[in-house]
This record gives C-alpha cells, sequence and structure tokens, in this order.
C-alpha cells in the first residue's frame, strides 16, 4: 500500500493503493452487500436510542450548569463594581483625611505665625505648667514655641481614625 | 434564538450561545450530542444505566467546559467522543474488566421464533469472529462507523488520519469481511444465487 501525508501529516492513502486493495481482495457485489447487511444488523441490534427521562436529565443539568455560569459571571461583574466603589470610597476617605490634615496645619502654622509673641510664651507656659512646671521644661518649651504647639495639632490629627 | 437558526447553528456556535445563557441552545446540543454520548458509552459498557451515568458525566464536562471552548481547536463531536470513551473505560476498569472495543454482547433479538433468533446469533457471531481477523486500524474504522455511528470526518479526527484514509480502511475491511464471510453464504441464510 502506498502511503502518503497530507499537509497537517496525517496519514492519507493514494488512490492506485485502493485499487490494488481492491484487486488483492476479489469479491463479488453480492458478497459486499451480504457484509453491508450484517453491518446494519448487527448496527441495529446495538442502537440505543436514548429514553425522555435520560434527555431530561441531561437538559435539567445543562440548564443548572447555564444558571450556575450566569449566576457566577454576575457575581464577577458585580464584586468588581464593587470592589471598585469601595476602592473608590477609601480613596476619597483618605484623600479628605491628608487634605484636612494638611489644612488643620496650614491653619496652625497661620495662627502661630500671626499670634502674638506674649500669646505663645503664655501657652508655653501653661504646657510647661501641665508638665510639671519645671523650669528647664519651661524654658525649652519657650525657645521652641511654635513648635509645640504644631506637635501638637499634628498629634491631634495623627490621632485621628483610619490614620 | 429561533428554532430554524438553532437547527442550522454549528455545534460551536451553539456552545457559545449555551455559554451566553440561551436556554435553546442547551436543548439543541442535549439533543445533538446527548444520543452520541450515550451511543459510545453503551458500545464499552452494554449497561445502558451505566452508559447513562457515563454520558450524562460527559455532557456535564461539555457544558462546563463551554465559557472556555475555544473555537477550531477540536469539533465538539469528537471531544464529546474521546471524554465519553475515557469515561467508559474508567468505568470498565473499577468493574475490573477488560477493555476491548469490539466486544460484542448477544444482541437482543425481538423477531419471532426460535430459528430466527438463531439464524440472527449465527450472524453476528460470524460477522465478529470476522472483524476480529481484520488489522486492528481497518477494525476500528469499521466499529467507529458502523457501530458508533461516527461520521467519517470524525472518524478521521479520532484515529487521527485524513478522511480518505478512512474511506480506504472502511473499504478494504469491507472487501475482507466479503472475503472472509462469502463461503458462509448459505448457512448465514444469504442464499447462493
Amino acid at each position: 500500500m502506498t502511503e502518503h501525508r497530507d499537509a497537517d501529516g496525517r496519514e492519507t492513502v493514494g488512490r492506485d493503493a485502493m485499487e490494488r486493495d481492491g484487486a488483492g481482495v476479489p469479491v463479488a457485489a453480492r458478497d459486499l452487500e451480504m457484509v453491508e447487511t450484517l453491518l446494519g444488523d448487527w448496527a441495529a441490534a446495538r442502537r440505543v436510542e436514548p429514553g425522555t427521562d435520560f434527555l431530561s436529565r441531561v437538559l435539567g443539568e445543562a440548564l443548572d450548569e447555564q444558571l450556575s455560569l450566569r449566576a457566577a459571571a454576575a457575581s464577577s461583574t458585580v464584586a468588581t463594581q464593587a470592589g471598585g466603589l469601595r476602592g473608590f470610597l477609601a480613596r476619597l476617605r483618605d484623600g479628605w483625611q491628608v487634605a484636612g490634615g494638611l489644612a488643620t496645619a496650614g491653619l496652625a502654622g497661620l495662627w502661630i505665625g500671626f499670634a502674638a509673641p506674649g500669646l505663645a510664651s503664655g501657652l508655653t507656659s501653661g504646657l510647661a505648667a501641665g508638665l510639671g512646671g519645671d523650669e528647664s521644661a519651661d524654658e525649652t518649651l519657650t525657645l521652641i514655641p511654635s513648635y509645640e504647639v504644631a506637635a501638637s495639632f499634628l498629634d491631634q490629627i495623627e490621632g485621628l481614625p483610619g490614620q | 434564538m429561533p428554532l430554524d437558526l438553532v437547527a442550522e447553528a454549528s455545534d460551536e456556535d451553539l456552545l457559545a450561545r449555551y455559554a451566553e445563557g440561551d436556554p435553546a441552545a442547551a436543548r439543541a446540543l442535549t439533543l445533538r450530542f446527548a444520543p452520541l454520548a450515550l451511543r459510545v458509552a453503551q458500545a464499552r459498557l452494554k449497561d445502558m444505566a451505566e452508559a447513562e451515568d457515563v454520558a450524562q458525566e460527559a455532557m456535564l464536562r461539555l457544558w462546563r467546559i463551554a465559557p472556555e471552548w475555544r473555537a477550531g481547536e477540536a469539533k465538539v463531536s469528537t471531544w464529546l467522543y474521546r471524554v465519553t470513551a475515557n469515561l467508559a473505560t474508567d468505568r470498565l476498569r473499577r468493574r475490573g474488566r477488560s477493555v476491548a472495543l469490539d466486544e460484542v454482547a448477544e444482541p437482543e433479538d425481538d423477531r419471532p421464533g426460535a430459528e430466527a433468533g438463531m439464524m440472527s446469533t449465527a450472524r453476528q457471531q460470524a460477522l465478529t469472529g470476522a472483524l476480529d481477523t481484520l488489522p486492528e486500524r481497518q477494525r476500528q474504522a469499521v466499529m467507529l462507523r458502523h457501530i458508533e455511528g461516527l461520521s467519517n470526518p470524525e472518524i478521521a479526527e479520532v484515529m487521527d488520519i485524513g478522511v480518505e484514509a478512512v474511506e480506504s480502511l472502511t473499504a478494504r475491511a469491507k472487501r475482507a469481511l466479503a472475503g472472509l464471510l462469502m463461503p458462509r453464504r448459505a448457512e448465514l441464510g444469504f442464499g447462493d444465487d
């Protein structure tokens, strides 16, 4: 038999080979018909026709799976959207906190910058008293009054929920 | 999807529509492929209850793979044939039986009369005996074509050969069978003329 390969590399058989095979096994048409009859009877005896119960079960499972697929797809879409919304809100919240912190710090700076030295001094004295009235502490705070007040504001800011 | 479009849709189109949630595609695919899966399973298992279980499992795998089906890579029918055949083989292994593609159960004979039943049995035995003497690929091609009902292109995919080779294998198998059974024409009730 002459073997060839098609474009996909699969085995094909040339027409000449088929003719030689045919010539090698001389058979009458009636014998070929007999074989066809035997194969047909055999196939008919073994043929199975699916019952309606079976088809109903298969279809029921198909529709169940289809619903599951759709539910999974819908759930995935909602999760993506919710995730996006949650992310947006989180970013928004963080942004407001940062902006709020900056605004507070800015206002504190303005207040410190315009405040009269006497007021700042009084404030530091009060703070020193709160720290125990120690002289060295009072001196230290007096040296950098604006730093301490700003630090106090920043502590408050850092103490905000979500930081 | 209108019914006439469903009937004309390709297997891959139907699978895509199924994945998109079209219930008409589910019905069409069930009617188109469940009989094939059952036939393949029954040809191996020869037990209808087990064949139905296996065919249902194979169809379930088809439903689950639908969203990931890549068009053009394989025919749906060939994919389903292979999945069903593998599931049936696994089932046979669990049973502890040998796997034989051409293992033939005695056919049920619903024709009246003991003589007819005996003739039918004699024909089946003669045919299966002759099939057993064929080269493996010729026998496989005949079994896939006549018992499992696959088309020549589907057989070509399953056997990984060209369609022309399938036609050649089948033709040579039939000639060989004719040559083997010719001397038994009268015995098998076909007469001499």
